[in-house]
């Protein structure tokens, strides 16, 4: 299934257009990314309040298409732009963690 | 045979993980199977980031034949008290500010033990010595 697919008023794209093509299976939520490392599952969508250049290392690292920005954290240009150069896709929203993954399950994604 | 030196610089979130990324780039560009890829990556970012986190500074060896992989981070200090105590989860030492950037949950060292085949681990005050052994023979488990 692709990122733009689950796209809704809630959520912002803040990473190239294209890269909302990027196809995901499943998501992984956690604030620890050794927690991520160890756990999250290759195609999962990365669910956290941690917003910085790490977090896209991790998703390089791990074969994560998108990271899924909650709470409405600040996303830093220079993360912007290393997701961009990576082609992981990020999305903003002001949703808590939680309840992306009740409005996801509840639309279907999940 | 392949064998690659990297520089790791404590302290700078930014750089981190330079080192791991490259290694994955090697391993991608030879094709290795996803599940000893994910090993072998989880394991070398979480060692790079603990260089970056608790030492001073210090460096990557990866090298890689036929039937291994083998990933090494040596730093200059200050060590680690006690080995057996940081290989239980949820013992850190890690900072305010290494929390902020989503570490120190003291899940790194068993997280690589996990993943490595073989781990060895020396420290002094004067440095750590981590190297872990990955076999390339006998193995595709898809994850």
């Amino acid at each position: 299934m692709k990122i733009k697919e689950l796209l809704s008023d809630k959520y912002i794209s803040i990473t190239n257009e294209h890269l909302l093509d990027n196809e995901f299976k499943g998501l992984y939520a956690t604030d620890l990314l050794s927690q991520a490392i160890h756990a999250a599952k290759s195609g999962n969508i990365l669910l956290t309040i941690i917003s910085n250049l790490n977090t896209v290392a991790v998703a390089v690292m791990i074969d994560l298409p998108c990271i899924i920005i909650c709470s409405q954290k600040q996303v830093a240009k220079t993360m912007i732009d290393k997701a961009n150069d990576e082609g992981i896709c990020i999305l903003s929203t002001k949703l808590h963690e939680h309840e992306v993954i009740i409005d996801l399950y509840q639309r279907g994604f999940l | 045979m392949v064998e690659k030196e990297y520089q790791i610089i404590a302290k700078n979130y930014d750089l981190a993980g330079r080192a791991s990324s490259d290694i994955k780039r090697t391993l991608k560009s030879i094709n290795l199977c996803r599940s000893l890829m994910k090993r072998v990556c989880s394991a070398s970012y979480e060692a790079e980031i603990n260089v970056v986190i608790h030492s001073v500074g210090g460096y990557a060896i990866f090298y890689m034949d036929d039937e291994i992989i083998r990933l090494e981070f040596h730093d200059d200090g200050p060590g680690i008290l006690d080995i057996e105590q940081a290989m239980q989860e949820g013992y850190s030492t890690a900072t305010e500010i290494d929390h902020m950037n989503g570490f120190g949950a003291g899940m790194g060292l068993s997280n690589i033990k996990k993943s490595a085949d073989v781990m060895n681990i020396t420290s002094t005050y004067e440095g750590t010595d981590l190297i872990l052994t990955f076999y390339r023979t006998g193995e595709c488990r898809e994850d």
